[in-house]
């Protein structure tokens, strides 16, 4: 299964900053994207481009 | 109802558009606005971070310029409909000449037929001398911001809503600004209209998610959202542009024109909510520290979405300056390659190109050898996994300390036509000068925001 059938995205910059939304369709789901969409492997699947670190805002909200 | 009444009245509901979520937007959704939008407010947000230096270096060229490019092709699309609907317009595209653009508005107003409009020009963001004078280092790299002196182009600090406030008390119909926080050009009309004490953070918290979801404009109802098969849009070439419907409490329903194209959803509301935010737990404004993290976000009916719970904090004590200066050259090339082979044409094409700039010694610091279609945007790891494309399309580019060594760099992709590898086609070459930005934090009191009102 691929992230994106899960959540949707949008990302945005300010400087050499970026960063990525990852929004899930059902918030049932948001435990299990936490578990999976780490800063770790967020920055190794980018590896060529990041040069800095991932840091990861996982917070329940927005999620109504 | 007059503006005069308006500032004694408090309202109940405010209604504001979004008519431009960059520079070089489309006009004609902003037309649907004022027509058909039922609005109060109608905002242009316009100003990029680097845009303001681009329109200094215009204001030095010609001290009647320095102003949006497009001020007079949006003035004279909306004006018409916004003063007979009574629609007040709020706009950064004053960006480094206030004045002239509020003058030139009044010109355009006058020419319409337009009479008896009140234009305010707010000004006070530019802050190079202040920054000059002082000791300031960069917040991104710590440099003395005095060691760039010679190469300084612009700095101008964000203002925030009060100055706008201030103009809209006074009657204006229209209000232009330079650099203002983003958001502060829709929580000034709430301000106004609603009375709110400028220490009301909770309230101007949520009035910050209401500037912030609405501010890109088109990226609210589905601009830069759609993705075939996954997130589906309508009509995106008349794509409609946002309006929110603001309680007194700062609540706000977001909503676009029925029969404008694009949607407005749980989805794109969340999306845009997210933008650009580093840390929604403390997003720093001029006016306050807005804090995101109670956000809920409701689908109420078919494009129509309530956004509430925002809150916030006591603004800081400094604001934010951005910074732009003069750094360096870039050159760039490009050329094609299709059919059999053609990626590794692209890749000896780049070999051929790297050992050209070598041999006649063009001085670069920073280099790039892209194949896009491959590799250019995450790199070659990623790149590499898929199976090769029909058609690929190469380019180097590099910063350089001077135009003429800019300019060799897509010289030697163009070179390539008659001495490169087989099927090249399709050159394309630029050079220009780089304007960076960095960001200075500078003492609240050091900026004295002021408005000056202009009559048509």
């Amino acid at each position: 299964m691929k992230l994106r059938q899960l959540a949707h995205s949008r990302t945005g910059d300010k400087g050499n900053t970026l960063n990525v939304s990852v929004i899930c369709y059902d918030p049932q789901h948001y435990d299990h994207l936490l578990a999976h969409v780490t800063p770790e492997r967020v920055k190794a699947h980018l590896s060529d481009v990041v040069k800095g670190d991932v840091t990861c805002l996982g917070a329940r909200w927005v999620a109504a | 109802m007059t503006a005069a009444l308006n500032a004694v009245t408090q309202a109940s509901r405010v209604r504001i558009g979004a008519g431009a979520g960059y520079s070089g937007d489309r006009i004609e959704p902003a037309v649907e606005l004022a027509e058909h939008g039922a609005l109060d407010y109608l905002v242009f947000e316009c100003l990029a971070e680097r845009t303001i230096a681009l329109a200094q270096q215009a204001r030095r060229a010609n001290p009647e310029l320095g102003y949006d490019p497009l001020l007079e092709a949006r003035m004279r699309a909306v004006l018409p409909a916004a003063v007979r609907n009574g629609v007040r317009i709020i706009s950064n595209m004053g960006a480094a000449n206030p004045l002239a653009a509020a003058r030139k508005t009044a010109s355009i107003a006058r020419e319409l037929g337009l009479s008896a409009m009140k234009i305010a020009a707010v000004s006070g963001d530019d802050v190079l001398d202040v920054v000059r004078q002082g000791t300031y280092r960069f917040e991104e790299s710590g440099d003395s911001v005095a060691d760039y002196d010679s190469r300084l182009v612009s700095a101008n600090a964000y203002l925030g809503a009060e100055p706008i406030v201030d103009a809209l008390e006074a009657g204006a119909d229209i209000v232009l600004t330079g650099r203002a926080a983003d958001p502060s050009l829709f929580t000034a009309p709430l301000i106004h209209a609603f009375g709110w004490a400028m220490d009301d953070w909770n309230t101007l918290g949520q009035a910050t998610v209401v500037g912030h979801l609405l501010e890109c404009a088109g990226q609210i109802t589905g601009g830069y959202f759609a993705d075939p098969g996954f997130k589906d849009v309508p009509m995106l070439a008349r794509l409609g542009f946002p309006i929110g419907e603001v309680d007194a409490d700062g609540a706000v329903t977001i909503t676009k024109v029925a029969h404008a194209g694009g949607r407005v959803t749980e989805a794109t509301c969340k999306e845009q909510l997210l933008y650009e935010i580093h840390d929604p737990r403390r997003y720093l404004q001029p006016d306050v520290v807005a804090d995101f993290t109670q956000v809920r976000v409701v689908e109420v009916a078919p494009d129509r979405v309530r956004v509430s719970g925002g809150c916030g904090t006591s603004r800081t004590g400094t604001l934010k300056v951005t910074v732009a200066y003069v750094d360096g050259f870039i050159g760039e090339g490009q050329i094609s390659y299709g059919g059999p082979g053609a990626v590794a044409r692209a890749k000896l094409a780049l070999e051929i190109v790297r050992e050209r700039l070598e041999i006649t010694g063009v001085a670069t610091s920073e280099l790039r050898f892209d194949l896009i279609g491959i590799d250019s945007l995450h790199g070659a790891t990623l790149g590499e996994r898929n199976a090769e494309p029909y058609e690929v399309r190469v380019r180097v580019s590099g910063r350089t300390d001077s135009m003429e060594q800019a300019v060799r760099i897509g010289n030697e992709v163009e070179t390539l036509y008659t001495n490169g590898p087989a099927g090249g086609g399709g050159v394309t070459k630029t050079a220009r000068e780089v304007i960076a930005v960095q960001s200075v934090l500078l003492p609240r009191e050091l900026v004295r925001p002021s408005f000056e009102m202009v009559e048509a």
